[in-house]
């Protein structure tokens, strides 16, 4: 399936992108696909998404098709969804 | 409250004949008092929107000297002023525009020494330091006071703005729990991008403080000049917000 | 077993011996002219008493042990109970490089079960300033050059070689048994493919990931941290290697060993960032 995936802040500097299409398996968790981007954009990446306790940073917002998403009870991905990834900024 | 004289008048008359906002939105302008922290990329706008519209007083809070690199984009900053300190810089500019009125410029970055009487004597404050920490400081001092805080932040080509109402709405630390990692002093900006997070802050502000009412309470927009795309996003308290949570 | 007896491991293997046998006593009757004694994974010069539990190790410095007692043998430093844990396990890598390959083999030095390893490329001189492999290997594919190193170091392991490009498709059917998978990729795309379609298909299994390991900066700049439920990742915060920083043995060591031991920490069942 694909997903598309927008990024805010900081991970589109790292990912040198707005946005892209990815190919994830059926059924994939919003975990997996954080984890995958992790591993691909480097750790400054990673670091930004997850806390060292395993959970989605609690200070960035994800939002799955514009609809924030309970970090703590990440979902299933589903074949066109749009997944947008919100960094805490403090630009002045 | 103190009423519109003939040269206000005159100055104001085409922004009074806005739908909703009126005589009677000026005259709670013009009897107002904001807090900007600091007045570079964006707080100088801001500082610059809020004076051209007529608030009565401003108090600025802003350290350090005019440097090359503040030239890009903190608009309230001159090339003849280099090496002169920032903050009266801002309050000389803002005098050229609009005499009338009242600014108070402090020479320091908002910090826990300073914040409580600084937001004490304003009664809303515009967020556009470039740390957490500072915007952490504000954000405490609003939610004791009960005053309302807009805050602006921007990154490259992004920009954020939210309106924050102590007891209604969620408060920064419900949306940023913790200082988020990474984040350094330097980053990348063009004064556009940063200018336009500034003029969504004063509309909020001026909505605020002329009874229009805030758009953006409990909302986030989001905006990305890269990509032109703009979003609100619903924001939620933290039930266990330790800065909130009491209020 | 008598109530007069304690048991003991000589040599990885169970063995009664009588309260009161000392060190030396043992070395007498098992292998007198053994000239290191090791007890619980350290050279001991002192003779005694042994306590049960003991694990006794008795080398005699330069023989070439028989296939039966050799694993014994190169287990002998090891932390004791380690290496029972870990020759149960097995442990993917995709890509054998050069973390890939100096990863396998720290893991096959300590004697995990089983390796299985999957590369499609084949042993090129650019490789040789930092890759495990030698010389008269160039043009070898990889996998089978590692393997055929592997069995030098330790025949023990079992390693299961695959030739091929890693995908989509191969990745859950190759790695589907084993216990904690290892990216050592150097393409940024390929990193991210592997670690969706592993954790896609085994949520909450462990993959161990590497980045910012180019060039020269301080050793200490490299740490280990846990990301997402099944992501530990090894790396210096930096982004991925830029033109001009090049990838050279030491510090590609330092990354390739840090997750060898994040495999072997996760394998015993212990935190792999502490």
């Amino acid at each position: 399936m694909r997903v598309t995936v927008q990024y805010m802040g900081q991970l589109g500097h790292l990912a040198e992108r707005s946005e892209e299409s990815r190919e994830l398996p059926e059924g994939a968790s919003l975990l997996s696909l954080l984890e995958g981007l992790s591993a691909q954009y480097g750790e400054a990446f990673g670091h930004i998404v997850f806390t060292g306790e395993n959970r989605i940073r609690p200070s960035m917002m994800v939002l799955v098709n514009d609809v924030p998403v309970e970090k703590t009870t990440p979902p299933v991905l589903r074949d066109g969804d749009q997944v947008t990834l919100l960094a805490a900024i403090a630009g002045g | 409250m103190n009423p519109l004289n003939a040269e206000e008048k005159a100055t104001y008359e085409w922004q009074m004949w806005t739908r909703g906002f009126g005589e009677a939105g000026q005259v709670k302008l013009k009897n107002a008092t904001a807090l900007v922290s600091r007045t570079g990329g964006l707080g100088g706008p801001v500082a610059q929107e809020l004076a051209a519209a007529g608030i009565g007083k401003l108090i600025l809070a802003h350290g350090g000297k005019v440097k090359h690199s503040d030239l890009n984009r903190q608009i309230l900053m001159t090339h003849d002023w280099l090496g002169k300190p920032r903050v009266e810089c801002a309050a000389r500019r803002l005098r050229e525009l609009n005499p009338r009125l009242e600014v108070e410029a402090v020479p320091a970055n908002i910090s826990e020494d300073n914040v409580t009487d600084l937001v004490d004597r304003a009664h809303i404050v515009f967020d556009c330091a470039p740390l957490f920490e500072g915007r952490f400081a504000m954000n405490r001092a609003c939610v004791a006071q009960k005053k309302p805080l807009i805050d602006c932040a921007m990154f490259g080509l992004e920009g954020q703005v939210t309106t924050i109402l102590p007891g209604e709405t969620p408060c920064l630390q419900c949306i940023y729990p913790e200082i988020p990692p990474g984040w350094k002093r330097e980053f990348p900006v063009f004064g556009a991008v940063s200018c336009a997070a500034a003029c969504f802050g004063v509309m909020e502000g001026i909505k605020w403080l002329s009874g229009m009412g805030p758009s953006l309470a409990g909302r986030m927009l989001y905006y990305d000049m890269r990509t032109m795309r703009v979003r609100t996003v619903p924001l939620r308290r933290r039930p266990d917000c330790p800065i909130c949570s009491a209020a | 077993m008598m109530a007069d007896s304690i048991q003991i491991m000589l040599s990885e293997r169970p063995l009664s011996v009588a309260v009161g046998t000392t060190l030396f006593t043992l070395r007498e009757a098992h292998k007198p002219d053994a000239d290191v004694v090791v007890l619980n994974g350290a050279p001991v010069r002192e003779d005694r008493v042994l306590e049960a539990g003991d694990a006794v190790v008795l080398i005699r410095r330069g023989e070439i042990p028989g296939r039966d007692t050799l694993e014994a043998l190169m287990a002998a430093r090891h932390t004791p109970g380690v290496h029972a844990v870990i020759k149960r396990a097995t442990v993917g890598i995709a890509g054998v490089g050069g973390l890939g390959s100096a990863i396998a083999i720290a893991l096959a030095r300590i004697g995990l079960g089983k390796l299985i390893v999957a590369d499609f490329d084949v042993v090129e001189p650019s490789n040789l300033n930092r890759q495990q492999y030698f010389i008269d290997q160039i043009g070898q594919p990889k996998v089978e050059a590692l393997r055929d190193n592997l069995a030098r170091i330790n025949p023990y392991v079992e390693v299961e070689t695959h030739l091929l490009r890693l995908n989509r498709e191969n990745v859950p059917a190759l790695f589907g048994g084993v216990d904690v998978m290892v990216e050592a990729f150097d393409a940024a795309d390929q990193k991210a493919m592997l670690v969706e379609s592993f954790t896609g298909r085994f949520p909450g299994r462990p993959i161990v990931v590497a980045s910012g390991l180019a060039g020269h900066m301080p050793s200490n700049t490299i740490v280990t941290r846990k990301m997402g439920p099944s992501l530990v990742m090894v790396g210096d915060l930096m982004t991925a290697a830029a033109p001009g920083t090049g990838l050279m043995a030491p510090r590609v060591g330092v990354a390739a060993h840090h997750q060898a031991n994040a495999v072997l920490r996760l394998l015993l069942g212990e935190d792999p960032e502490g």
